[in-house]
């Protein structure tokens, strides 16, 4: 279980993130929603472990982000704001370096290579080099890079950004399978296709989170929707 | 070597593989470093710096620059396009991103070290078969290790310089500042500040260990200076890589102890470098090349020596000739051993650590810088400042513009210790424009020559001719060197009466038959021509370089020597050689390329085969009269005619380490009588491509842009196949 506690963490004297708690269970898909500039990218990378927190801890299942840095790593799948997969690799070779990288079997490797392709749909650009493929095809390999490994944690920065909703969907189903074994955290401003297969809900402002339970609270808590019973108010 | 590390380093390889920055860095580097080697092997024509440290330190200008364009990209790039963070979340260290980047950037160096090699290994034999034939394969490995150990510096530094920028070429910027500027500025101020560093560093350190390295010699300060100086760069890379990753106030007081341990890195390797200074020891690679080093002289010497001779090397050991004299002191030690001869004892005094045995040399009345030979209650020095030719005030640019000539220089002190002191003496005429051994002029001076006829044993004195009505009777030979105005009648007959009656002549001829004794000269059989010696196997063509020694006392230790003629005039023999009893003989002469030009100075000089006399042409004779059998109570007269005025002056001594002053001293030595005690011949060592004009013009345009144009070649295949592909 993905178990963020207390964190905090600023830039200079500007206070970004501020006493920041969740937990995800595997199984689970948690939803991170914000404002542009709210810090969503930021705890993001607090939670891959890439920007150390002024107070607080990152744990998976008990292992510390910061102080078990190498284990925690060995659980974490991460895509990150923009994808950047090597680009002059072609796909099945990048998928096969990056699994060689985080230290995976020699025999599981193929197999494991040929799932993340069959899941992401990568199939047929298995010899095209990245730099040839469109922005949708690029966030598909570093998609399939994310979830090469089966890891326990996911974390998916704008995942759904730039997208067509046919991709959206079939990123959907992607996450959707995964999520059956990791604990998985979305960013993204698409509400509705996240609100599809999502089990919580959080929205980040100025610096703190709050809790929602649908994507209609969230926009609530967003101010994007005016509650009824204001809307009575009014009338 | 771990997993991670493997994988990042066949990924970082086969990114700069296939890059076409790395094929036109590469191609860059082959072709400047190729036209600098053609160079510096021209130059080092005739000299005794071997090709493996020309080879190597014709590269070491362009080395930081091939690792900076290799390297820059490595991290910065990186970084700049977000791929570093995403390869920081999989489960490897930083050190072994650095790492496994450093190694494939390496691995790309060795390649293109590799491709430079060809130069040598392949091409130079193809140009230069006969030069080839003294060198050998397994010689350039030293020098081979030596660029590479200076690229595993500049790969790391250049590495340092990457992970520190997020744009490549501000990173390629700051790591040609750290390898070639820094330290350039760090050395001219050092040596503009203190006149004891200035001594310590006769040259550029990096330019230094290069050549020592690629001889074979290897200091365990040099070995541990590189290692610190690159463990701490990659150190400092990986720690800067680290950095990325720490971001926000949070981050500050790791940012702050990055900064304190890098600097104390950096403090310890200071203090790693000087405790291996203390401790410092050199030691032999086992490749050298087949060039023999101790010359038949030296070994001859040697085995005639007999008993104990203990050698005292008043030396610092931080000198830069330390090096060369130590080296030739244990060559000298081990062919001893090799001719059963001499039991030679070495002993090295450092004047700054050994006091006592300083304190006991100086009362001694050796100095600082002396090699001391001792055989029973016999004692020779010799001040190290002899044992290189172009060597001033005391300051030694080892390998540049000096010759060692260390090896004839302790041959002839043991020869000293071991035989009964001979003082000829060999008188110099003067009041003919002739070139005077007392003058100390770096051209036309004769000091050196006489420096080594002192050292041999011999008297030197001046005969004006004119003013004495006979040649001294003490004189065992005399010399007539280049004079320019011919002898009075007066000065010829005594002459002639003295060489009638077994005088001993030595003349270095000046152009024009009248010249100086010309006259006298046909009348004993010898005749200078009225040409210049031109060859086209050399570049300026007036030089003339020459292989073709005869079967004689003087030559017959030089054969396989070369000697160097410099505007040279040709010798033929007159009707008075053929008299009987009369022997007359061609030392030296010409191949048969050469000619005698009849107007030298109308250029470009072209033969005409009616009117020129062609190659091979004599450009040494020795003659011998009387001395048979029927006169066997007369002392025989001869004469050595060398048709070059300034075959030994400083200048040609200094310029190239050829036989020049063997030929000389063998001559003195056979007119004095003296034939087996001083054979000798040149160094070994020295380069002798013999290539001519057009050689010369192949090999360099082949050295610059054959394997330059292979590493495009096999860049371009790769990028259009990866093209292909995608």
């Amino acid at each position: 279980m993905l178990e963020v506690q207390h964190i905090s963490f600023s830039w200079g004297q500007a206070p970004l993130l501020e006493d920041i708690s969740f937990s995800v269970a595997p199984g689970e898909t948690a939803v991170l929603a914000g404002a542009n500039g709210a810090g969503k990218t930021t705890l993001m990378k607090v939670l891959a472990g890439l920007c150390s927190p002024s107070t607080g801890t990152v744990r998976m299942d008990g292992v510390d982000a910061f102080g078990q840095s190498l284990r925690f790593r060995r659980m974490l799948g991460y895509l990150p704001e923009s994808a950047s997969a090597d680009p002059d690799m072609c796909v099945k070779k990048y998928l096969r370096y990056r699994a060689n990288l985080r230290g995976e079997m020699s025999k599981k490797i193929r197999h494991r290579v040929s799932e993340a392709m069959e899941l992401c749909g990568l199939e047929p650009y298995a010899e095209k080099c990245i730099g040839t493929l469109s922005f949708g095809l690029r966030k598909r390999v570093a998609l399939a890079d994310a979830i090469l490994l089966r890891p326990r944690l996911l974390i998916l920065d704008d995942l759904l950004a730039g997208l067509d909703p046919a991709t959206r969907m079939s990123f959907g189903r992607i996450v959707g399978a995964v999520s059956t074994f990791a604990a998985v955290v979305v960013s993204g401003h698409e509400l509705d296709e996240l609100a599809q297969w999502a089990n919580k809900f959080y929205v980040l402002r100025d610096g703190r989170i709050l809790g929602a339970k649908t994507p209609a609270g969230v926009r609530m808590v967003l101010g994007l929707v005016v509650p009824p019973s204001d809307q009575g108010g009014a009338a | 070597m771990t997993r991670t590390i493997r994988v990042i380093f066949a990924r970082t390889f086969g990114r700069l593989w296939s890059s076409p920055m790395t094929a036109f860095s590469v191609a860059g580097f082959l072709a400047l470093a190729g036209a600098f080697f053609t160079r510096a092997l021209a130059h080092g024509d005739g000299g005794t710096t071997p090709v493996e440290a020309l080879w190597a330190a014709a590269a070491v200008p362009f080395l930081p620059v091939l690792a900076a364009l290799l390297t820059m990209r490595l991290i910065a790039d990186e970084r700049a396009s977000g791929r570093l963070e995403l390869l920081l979340t999989a489960p490897v260290l930083e050190r072994e991103v650095v790492l496994g980047k450093y190694l494939g950037a390496l691995l790309m160096c060795c390649v293109t070290l590799c491709l430079y090699l060809a130069i040598p290994i392949i091409l130079l034999p193809i140009c230069a078969q006969a030069f080839w034939g003294a060198l050998s394969t397994l010689s350039f490995i030293p020098a081979f290790l030596a660029l590479l150990l200076q690229c595993a510096l500049w790969c790391a530094v250049g590495l340092l310089a990457s992970s520190c920028f997020r744009h490549a070429a501000i990173a390629a910027f700051a790591s040609l500042i750290l390898m070639l500027a820094l330290p350039h500025a760090a050395f001219e101020m050092a040596t503009a500040w203190s006149p004891i560093l200035r001594m310590k560093f006769a040259s550029m350190p990096f330019e230094a260990h290069i050549v020592d390295l690629s001889t074979g010699l290897v200091r365990f300060s040099t070995l541990v200076f590189y290692l610190a100086l690159t463990c701490f760069a990659l150190f400092s890379a990986s720690k800067a890589v680290s950095a990325a990753r720490l971001r926000g106030r949070a981050a500050r007081g790791l940012r702050f102890s990055t900064i304190l341990v890098t600097l104390l890195g950096f403090v310890f390797v200071g203090l790693v470098a000087m405790l291996a200074l203390r401790v410092d020891f050199v030691f032999e690679l086992p490749f050298r090349s087949d060039v023999e080093t101790t010359s038949a002289r030296t070994r001859q010497i040697l085995a005639e020596t007999h008993g104990s001779v203990h050698v005292t090397c008043f030396l610092p050991r931080r000198a830069p000739e330390f090096r060369m004299v130590d080296r030739l002191l244990r060559g000298l030690e081990m062919t001893a051993r090799s001719v059963a001869g001499a039991d030679l004892a070495i002993e090295y005094v450092d004047p700054r650590w050994e006091l006592g045995r300083a304190v006991a040399l100086v009362r001694e009345g050796a100095e600082e810088g002396t090699l001391v030979f001792r055989r029973g209650n016999r004692r020779v020095m010799v001040p190290v400042s002899d044992l290189f030719f172009g060597m001033t005030n005391n300051v030694v640019a080892v390998g540049e513009s000096s010759i060692f000539t260390g090896e004839a220089a302790c041959a002839s002190a043991l020869q000293q210790l071991s035989l009964p002191a001979l003082r000829e003496t060999v008188y110099w005429t003067t009041g003919h424009g002739e070139m005077s051994y007392t003058s100390y002029d770096p051209v036309n001076g004769m000091s050196d020559i006489a420096r080594e006829l002192r050292r041999d044993g011999y008297r030197l004195g001046l005969l004006d001719l004119t003013a004495s009505p006979a040649v001294p009777d003490d004189c065992a030979a005399l010399v007539v060197a280049g004079a320019r105005e011919p002898f009075s009648k007066v000065e010829v007959a005594r002459l002639e009466g003295w060489l009638r009656a077994g005088g001993r002549l030595l003349v270095l001829a000046a152009s024009g038959p009248n010249a100086g004794v010309g006259a006298l000269l046909a009348d004993l059989g010898v005749k200078v021509l009225p040409y210049q010696v031109v060859s086209p196997r050399t570049l300026s063509g007036a030089d003339v370089v020459v292989r073709d020694f005869a079967e004689h006392a003087v030559t017959r230790p030089l054969i396989g020597g070369t000697a160097v003629f410099g505007g040279a005039v040709p010798l033929a023999a007159t009707p008075a050689a053929q008299v009987e009893g009369a022997v007359y003989t061609e030392l030296a002469r010409t191949d048969s390329a050469a000619w005698g030009e009849s107007e030298p100075s109308v250029r470009p000089w072209t033969r005409d085969a009616t009117s020129e006399p062609g190659g091979p042409l004599a450009l040494a004779v020795a003659v011998e009269r009387g001395g048979d059998a029927k006169e066997i109570a007369l002392r025989p007269m001869r004469l050595v005619v060398v048709g070059d005025a300034s075959f030994v002056s400083n200048g040609a001594l200094a310029l190239r380490g050829n036989a020049n002053r063997d030929v000389f001293l063998n001559s003195l030595a056979w007119l004095s009588g003296l034939d087996a005690l001083t054979a000798s011949r040149a160094p070994g060592n020295v380069v002798t491509t013999g290539m001519d004009s057009s050689g010369w013009l192949r090999f360099g345009l082949l050295a610059a842009s054959g394997p330059s144009f292979l590493a495009l070649l096999v860049g371009c295949l790769v990028f259009v196949y990866r093209r292909w592909r995608s």
